[in-house]
């Protein structure tokens, strides 16, 4: 196990997860591609003249996130309002991540509070806690601002949001997430950054967005953190 | 305490029962619903008898019974007085040394895995071997779940079901527990420091959701297993599981009292009824 993984775990005092990638794949079973397609339908039933490039946009956030640059209001809100039904879809069919649960459940065996920090609503986040029984073990759960795509991240204000939630400093979280904007993100508010590679060409783009730690299991940081830990006697 | 004590009732000529007994359940019944609140000291003896219309003796064998059933304390000179946690976690430990000063010990276990039983067996055992405790006979039993078969508990977390790898972890605990008990046991009996000793472990395929002691027939400690998720290390890999929690969960007391009809009396025979009626039918032998 990775040395600096120990080491930056035990600086660390709390514990901001992705939700996409770090806890589940939440469109396992309802495909991203799908909802993209679905999301530039409501794009064209309110008269937007779709772009060839958009219309093979294969990511529901980057429709999102183009919506909103385009400016009209009343158009992302209804690209807003219909991915979040999709989110909420999505999260009944969503598969686990192997050890992310492990990874909440340890966190909060050996006292480091896990909070949660999503692109995704934070209503879907929400229900696939719940759904798996995990609610009350992450607080809170920051989910992407209505119909403002400018504030996901790698805006840091969600993950401040977060840190201030759980009454802690920038430098004492540390951010677990899959993709460049988490990085991103986490080092424009200052925390640390876990990048979890879920697949092995992801491992040079999160180390190249200044990951200071790259993990290719969760796995890795339930061992980490159960550390010590020894089993109770009954 | 002397102001308002209409809650004790009169004793109804009509009753069966002892006068002793009958304040006794009055007196239990103001502890129970907390019209006598822990600490709160009990009206005095002279006051009770003159109250009731009996002799001290009677409220003496009233308190006796309370004492017995450890809702009160007494201390030298000053009176009784509600026990301050009556709902507290109970030592097992210093009454299964007190069940050893019998001629013949008998201890019937149903929980988990019999750990806490080994460890505090383990002391009165060490009196025994220098014969500090003498027993002629001591006869243990212990009902425990047949952990290589499907369980619901413990679990896997995630499926919220059964999983061999979580139960191969239990069936270690348990099987660790049981051995040390038979080990334990049996030793002294080979040592010749006891007449006879049995140990006999029977295994049954229900899950363990609550532990159960029944020292000599005539005390139980009953205590439930919560339910509690953690991530745990299995085979090198952390696998987050729906375990039982055994530890520090508070163990209820009862005890046999001269009343038939007491709390303590009908919850002792009901749980050794309990017991038997596991041991006789679906539990079978465990081979060790």
């Amino acid at each position: 196990m990775s040395p600096d993984l120990r080491w930056l775990l035990g600086e660390v005092g709390a514990v901001l997860l992705d939700f996409d990638g770090p806890v589940c794949s939440i469109f396992a079973g309802y495909p991203a591609p799908q909802v993209a397609v679905e999301l530039v339908d409501v794009l064209r039933q309110n008269g937007v003249d779709v772009t060839p490039e958009l219309a093979n946009e294969q990511d529901p956030l980057e429709v999102l996130r183009h919506t909103g640059a385009a400016g009209d209001y009343r158009i992302t809100r209804a690209v807003e309002d219909a991915l979040c039904a999709a989110e909420l879809r999505a999260a009944k069919s969503a598969e686990p991540t192997p050890y992310g649960r492990e990874v909440i459940v340890a966190a909060r065996q050996v006292g480091v509070p896990v909070a949660a920090v999503s692109n995704n609503s934070g209503g879907a986040v929400t229900a696939y806690l719940a759904a798996h029984r995990l609610a009350g073990y992450v607080s809170p759960v920051v989910g992407r601002a209505y119909a403002d795509p400018n504030r996901m991240k790698p805006n840091p204000e969600p993950i401040l949001q977060a840190v201030r939630a759980l009454g802690e400093v920038p430098a004492r979280c540390v951010l677990v997430g899959d993709s460049v904007s988490d990085i991103e993100g986490a080092r424009a508010a200052g925390v640390r950054t876990i990048g979890y590679a879920n697949r092995p060409p992801k491992v040079e783009a999160l180390r190249a967005a200044g990951a200071e730690v790259v993990v290719t299991s969760m796995g890795d940081l339930a061992s980490v953190l159960l550390g010590a830990e020894v089993d109770e006697v009954r | 305490m002397s102001e308002n004590l209409d809650f004790l009732g009169e004793l109804d000529p009509d009753d069966p029962k002892q006068a002793s007994q009958q304040i006794a359940n009055k007196l239990r019944a103001a502890i129970l619903t907390r019209r006598l609140a822990p600490g709160d000291k009990l009206p005095s003896q002279p006051d009770l008898a003159a109250r009731y219309g009996v002799a001290r003796e009677t409220v003496k064998r009233a308190l006796d019974l309370l004492r017995a059933e450890r809702l009160i304390v007494s201390r030298q000179g000053s009176g009784a007085f509600v026990r301050a946690q009556t709902q507290r976690a109970v030592e097992l430990r210093p009454h299964i040394e007190a069940s050893f000063e019998r001629p013949h010990v008998t201890i019937d276990f149903a929980g988990f895995s019999g750990e806490t039983l080994r460890d505090a067996l383990a002391e009165a055992l060490d009196k025994v071997r220098v014969g500090r405790l003498a027993p002629e006979t001591i006869a243990v039993r212990v009902l425990i779940s047949d952990m290589t078969v499907p369980m619901a508990l413990p679990a896997r977390a995630e499926t919220q079901a059964d999983d061999p790898a979580v139960r191969e972890r239990a069936e270690r605990i348990t099987r660790r527990a049981a051995d040390g008990i038979i080990d334990q046991v049996a030793e002294l009996g080979d040592l010749g420091l006891i007449r006879s000793t049995t140990v006999e472990v029977r295994l049954h395929r229900a899950s363990p959701l609550f532990k159960l002691y029944i020292l000599n027939g005539e005390e139980v400690f009953y205590g439930f297993y919560p339910v509690v998720e953690r991530t745990v290390s299995i085979k090198g890999e952390p696998m987050a599981i729906y375990d039982l929690m055994g530890k520090d969960v508070p163990l209820f007391h009862y005890a046999v009292t001269d009343d038939d009809t007491s709390h303590g009396t009908q919850f002792v025979e009901a749980s050794r009824q309990w017991f038997d009626s596991v041991w006789s039918t679906i539990a079978y032998r465990y081979d060790g």
